[in-house]
């Protein structure tokens, strides 16, 4: 009996060609694989040239966004049978420059992750040492949680026209994550983080298009995050304005 | 070296996706409201001059073509008012009351029934201004 198949047009492309293209590959249909499964066969299989990310498998390690049939999404974690009979478009992920094949770079991230500071800071003359227990309340871990569930798959940003529109735009992930930080009542570093979050490029570029909390695969909703961080913003500018001689430092 | 590839968007990224152009129509209700606004103060300064400057720009705001702007701008006004309504849970820090989490659609209710309210009050107000 002949085997069911199923078609993928991969992009293509190499760093010495002028142009990118896409190729076709039948792959075995099977309704226990995901994409990045179909993926892999045509790297062990059909093509080992093809070149893409992919760790862990489990929608834990984030490496493996692509976009399928033109929308971001974890390889791992979307299943053929519900792009069958296909054919299934595998692409780079938007808004990225394209090393190779379906490999992005990712370095102007990871320099925007940077500048927001997404880690717990506290002030120079802060009496705990490292090794001292920061108690926090079940109330107080609520407010920040779900911000902190980001894997840094970078499908957020790959849906967000801003993203794919002004290069200097900080973004979903780092500005959720900023918010993040500054929820968290262990931290003391919101002041150093105003700067850039509060700058054009930080959480005033976002026009709520709403597409990253869409595609996010951990529910993150950064553009609640940043739709949260304009109302503390638009407030905290006001209390600075009527009341400039208490001290916020 | 060669550079990796750019892929940005274009001009035309709003006519790619369905929530784009959502967006791009909600951003461009701004445009119609400016226009509304303006027409509605030179109305404002022609009632200060004379009663013929007055019906003759009031005519003009008759005119089918300026109609059919009143009409798509009121149009573009309620599609950035609903939008703007169904996107408040999200925009809000989580609103809790005796220590539960008020449900997405009580604050999109809410604002509806407060537009309804405030419409309803000028309305009225207009009706009765009218009728004495």
């Amino acid at each position: 009996m002949k085997e069911t198949t199923i078609q993928l047009d991969i992009y293509r492309y190499r760093p010495d060609w002028d142009a990118p293209g896409y190729q076709t590959y039948e792959v075995p249909y099977r309704d226990d694989w995901v994409v990045l499964d179909a993926l892999n066969y045509v790297k062990d299989q059909i093509d080992g040239s093809l070149s893409y990310r992919w760790s862990c498998r489990m929608g834990v390690c984030g490496s493996c966004g692509m976009q399928v049939n033109g929308e971001p999404t974890l390889t791992c974690a979307t299943f053929l049978t519900d792009l069958y009979p296909g054919p299934v478009k595998v692409e780079p992920l938007n808004n990225f420059p394209v090393e190779r094949d379906l490999v992005v770079d990712l370095t102007s991230f990871l320099e925007k992750l940077d500048h927001v500071s997404p880690y717990i800071v506290r002030k120079e003359d802060d009496e705990n040492d490292l090794t001292s227990e920061y108690s926090q309340t079940p109330a107080e871990l609520e407010r920040y949680k779900q911000f902190s569930m980001c894997i840094n798959c970078m499908l957020c940003y790959a849906a967000c026209p801003v993203v794919g529109r002004v290069d200097e735009f900080l973004g979903p992930a780092a500005l959720a994550l900023a918010q993040r930080y500054n929820l968290d009542s262990r931290d003391q570093g919101k002041n150093q983080r105003q700067d850039v979050m509060f700058q054009n490029e930080g959480i005033w570029e976002c026009t709520f298009v709403g597409e990253c909390s869409t595609v996010c695969p951990k529910h993150v909703d950064p553009a609640g995050a940043i739709q949260q961080a304009k109302l503390e913003g638009a407030v905290d500018y006001y209390k600075r304005l009527l009341t400039p001689w208490v001290d916020r430092s | 070296m060669n550079r990796p590839l750019d892929r940005r968007l274009g001009w035309t990224w709003w006519a790619r996706k369905g929530s784009y152009m959502r967006v791009f129509l909600r951003e461009l209700s701004a445009v119609f409201l400016f226009v509304e606004v303006v027409l509605i103060a030179i109305l404002f300064h022609k009632a200060g001059q004379d009663a013929t400057t007055y019906v003759e720009y009031t005519n003009f705001l008759w005119h089918p073509l300026m109609v059919a702007l009143h009409f798509l701008a009121l149009a573009f006004a309620l599609w950035h008012t609903v939008t703007f309504f169904l996107l408040a849970p999200s925009a809000l820090p989580p609103i809790r009351v005796v220590g539960r989490r008020v449900p997405s659609f009580i604050i999109v209710s809410q604002q509806f029934m407060g537009m309804v309210f405030v419409s309803l009050v000028i309305g009225s107000w207009i009706a009765w201004v009218g009728a004495t």
